[in-house]
């Protein structure tokens, strides 16, 4: 099958994924802005009214680093088991099963892209936003998706030789969500672990999202950039080379 | 039914060997390697990894118009090869297929529970037919739904359906259009007796206008209507490849023991 036809079924799977996930809600689609507002607001709320931190341009600064998270932690959580869950389909048709985990990453995107860009149009009467860094976007979010996507990958292909996968990935992933400075900045960590943020690959991603919108400069954003395309790579190598070996008895093990 | 053949080839297997890593799929979480590591810790360390062998050197050619039924015991394989043909376990040197292939495995499957037939229709319609144009993808789900006489209810969630009306809704999109080599494994099962006969026909009808036909059945009477050939497999290999009474005749004779629970006679 080319790659349009494998397109197609992606998308046509993505489409299928939105419309079962609020068929039947009351809210419906309203969901997908609703889940990021509120959990915007909350942090907004605790951390810079209540716990009163001291960061400029605060809102600025959650809208990109938490709505990027909520992106990756979204994928991965709700991908890892995708293979076991889609066994029936997956055995039964000739669904490229990579199809399937690009369906759902995409599916999350596009949850996250609409908050996303409605929180900056929002934001854009008060704050201002370096153009710069702004041109840099699409390739910040193409770095992001394709790094989530691999991960996402890698651990759905994991999940079905190894079902701790998901309990392991889930506590990783609540523990990340503290040492990654998604609701702090970086310079409130001691010196002495600043070291967890530089091996944290989730946080490569997000870092450029911060320097382009909130702490714009060039040689920083375009370091970031450079990293963070590396760690998309890297994950992509890994996660294809995993599933190239893997293949054979995937089919066998869902 | 019975086409004739012609003398051009529409898949080539040449020495083919499937199989399978089996320690791989023993130890599935933290708790049984701890267990495994602490019970037999010399085996845990040492032990080589096992393969087991599905098919071994397994050459097969099927000729435009064949419609080659496969038989062979629980476990011989069979969904096994059709999976490795239809390119489910990546791809192979060792296996050419001329023209487009269409391979179902599974007639009550579904793609999201929550939407409706309509829905579940296009999605299954998408992921058959993408070479196709989208006003003909929209031309064979009405025509399929159509064709399933399913009513209002093709609006109503897939979830609630019966088996049975599964079967209805995704045999009438199989059967819609012919293709080049055609993989059906069991499809005939779940349906009622009214719509069997209904969509036999119509399956019958693209058998007949795709190029070849791989038919995994477990019915002989299917199997001497639909095929005009037939290879049984098992002991990982190829036992018979020969006419269709010929092979009946010999997967009885040399699997007798298992035939009791096998074949619906």
């Amino acid at each position: 099958m080319s790659l349009k036809h494998q397109l197609l079924v992606t998308s046509t799977l993505t489409l299928a994924e939105m419309k079962a996930r609020y068929r039947n809600t009351v809210a419906g689609v309203v969901w997908v802005m609703l889940n990021p507002l509120i959990m915007f607001s909350v942090h907004a709320l605790i951390f810079k009214y209540i716990l009163k931190l001291d960061i400029d341009r605060y809102f600025v600064f959650l809208l990109s680093g938490l709505l990027p998270w909520i992106f990756v932690s979204n994928s991965i959580t709700q991908s890892v088991h995708s293979f076991l869950t889609m066994r029936e389909s997956l055995l039964s048709f000739q669904i490229h099963p990579m199809a399937v985990i690009l369906s759902k990453c995409a599916d999350q995107f596009v949850n996250f892209i609409i908050p996303f860009l409605f929180l900056f149009v929002v934001l854009m009467e008060k704050e201002t936003f370096n153009p710069v860094g702004l041109a840099f976007l699409p390739l910040i979010l193409l770095f992001l998706f394709v790094g989530v996507f691999s991960m996402t990958l890698f651990l759905a292909t994991l999940q079905v030789f190894f079902r701790d996968t998901q309990y392991i990935t889930n506590f990783v992933l609540n523990v990340l969500f503290f040492l990654t400075p998604i609701f702090y900045p970086r310079h409130m960590i001691p010196d002495q672990y600043q070291i967890f943020v530089d091996i944290n690959p989730i946080f490569a991603l997000i870092n450029p999202f911060k320097i382009a919108l909130w702490q714009y400069n060039l040689p920083v954003l375009t370091e970031a950039t450079l990293i963070s395309f590396g760690v998309a790579a890297g994950f992509l190598i890994l996660a294809l080379s995993f599933w190239k070996w893997t293949r054979n008895e995937l089919y066998i093990n869902i | 039914m019975n086409s004739i053949s012609t003398s051009r080839p529409v898949l080539k297997i040449k020495d083919l060997t499937i199989s399978y890593n089996f320690s791989r799929y023993r130890v599935v979480g933290v708790r049984d390697l701890f267990v495994n590591f602490i019970t037999s810790p010399f085996n845990f360390l040492f032990t080589r990894q096992q393969k087991i062998d599905v098919l071994k050197d397994f050459s097969l050619e099927v000729q435009e118009g064949e419609i080659v039924g496969i038989l062979g015991i629980n476990g011989a394989g069979k969904t096994t090869l059709c999976r490795t043909i239809a390119g489910m376990y990546g791809t192979r040197k060792e296996i050419e297929v001329e023209g487009l292939l269409r391979a179902i495995f599974d007639t009550a499957s579904v793609v999201q529970p929550e939407l409706s037939g309509r829905e579940n229709a296009w999605i299954i319609t998408n992921i058959l037919y993408s070479h196709l144009p989208k006003k003909e993808r929209l031309e064979i789900v009405e025509d399929s739904l159509n064709f399933t006489e399913l009513d209002q209810f093709v609006d109503s969630p897939f979830k609630i359906y019966s088996k049975g009306m599964k079967v209805r809704l995704f045999l009438s999109i199989v059967s819609a259009r012919p293709c080049g080599l055609l993989i059906l494994d069991e499809v005939f099962n779940g349906a009622d007796r009214y719509f069997n006969e209904k969509i036999s026909s119509r399956i019958r009808a693209v058998i007949k206008e795709s190029g070849a036909v791989l038919f995994i059945s477990h019915s002989e009477e299917i199997i001497r209507d639909v095929c005009n050939r037939i290879i049984v497999i098992g002991k990982q290999k190829l036992l018979f490849d020969g006419g269709v009474e010929e092979g009946i005749a010999y997967y009885h004779k040399n699997f007798s023991m298992e035939l009791g629970n096998e074949l619906e006679l």
